[in-house]
């Protein structure tokens, strides 16, 4: 019988949608992980060849103790009329991990983010029960539920969202200079430049 | 079992941990964890040196 593999108490598993419209969210939750002395990760890592797309997805899920996932992408994709089935896959394989493996992996906390609270109810009513949060689409919301969300679970000490949000809006500012000095789009930045962009800034940032 | 009560510190085998520290943000007064191993399109010195300008062009 395979072993279960070995979680990391700082990695977060960011499972979301990966288009333009939901980058500014994806970018907060980066941003506040790395704020909260945590480190997100994504299947974004996941572009080396080598082990199938969905071992990897299941190594990565395995080694990480939390898990965000954003089912806000349910309506149909305007090419195909059909819905994106990643997100709510990614998030049944997690809770799997959860139910079914072993001493670390029964230890994983999950925060499940949606456009409306109950609207889940509507479309994958099985998960009632879970610790759904709404961010309205609106990232600054979604930074404050992963900020707080992260505070109860780990209960660690980490910084208030106010001030979070503060530096948050202080990097937008300085993201568009940021990014031309580097050749970037704002809105375009590959997901490991993002990270090292983030971090750099949190530790040449000053104090307020 | 309540969800707040079983936090970190309550795991009686520590998990291994991967991440590193790379080093101590004066504005949030926490460390900074070293990204998930991979490759970028620029160099870390680049990122530094553009944050190091647009940083200074704010004051």
């Amino acid at each position: 019988m395979a072993r279960s593999p070995t979680t990391s108490t700082n990695d977060v598993f960011i499972n979301c949608p990966f288009d333009r419209d939901y980058a500014p969210t994806f970018q907060a939750l980066i941003f506040t992980i790395f704020a909260c002395k945590f480190r997100p990760r994504s299947a974004r890592e996941l572009d080396d060849g080598g082990q199938t797309r969905i071992d990897k997805l299941f190594r990565l899920i395995g080694e990480c103790r939390y898990g965000i996932h954003d089912l806000s992408r349910t309506e149909l994709d305007a090419a195909n009329q059909l819905p994106r089935f990643n997100m709510p896959l990614e998030l049944g394989i997690f809770m799997g991990a959860r139910r079914y493996g072993g001493e670390e992996q029964k230890l994983k906390r999950i925060l499940i983010l949606d456009i409306e609270r109950f609207r889940y109810q509507r479309f994958i009513s099985d998960i009632a029960g879970s610790d759904i949060h709404a961010h309205g689409g609106d990232p600054f919301v979604a930074l404050r539920e992963t900020r707080d969300w992260l505070k109860n679970v780990s209960r660690r000490q980490i910084p208030s969202a106010a001030r979070i949000e503060r530096l948050y809006r202080e990097f937008l500012a300085a993201l568009p200079d940021l990014a031309a000095a580097l050749e970037f789009e704002p809105d375009r930045i590959p997901y490991v430049d993002f990270e090292t962009i983030v971090t750099d800034w949190l530790l040449a940032v000053p104090a307020a | 079992m309540n969800m707040a009560s079983r936090a970190d510190s309550s795991v009686s085998k520590p998990a291994k941990e991967t991440s590193t520290v790379l080093g101590r943000s004066a504005a949030t007064g926490m460390f900074v964890l070293k990204p998930y191993p991979g490759k970028g399109t620029v160099s870390r010195r680049a990122v530094q040196s553009a944050i190091k300008t647009v940083l200074a062009k704010k004051k």
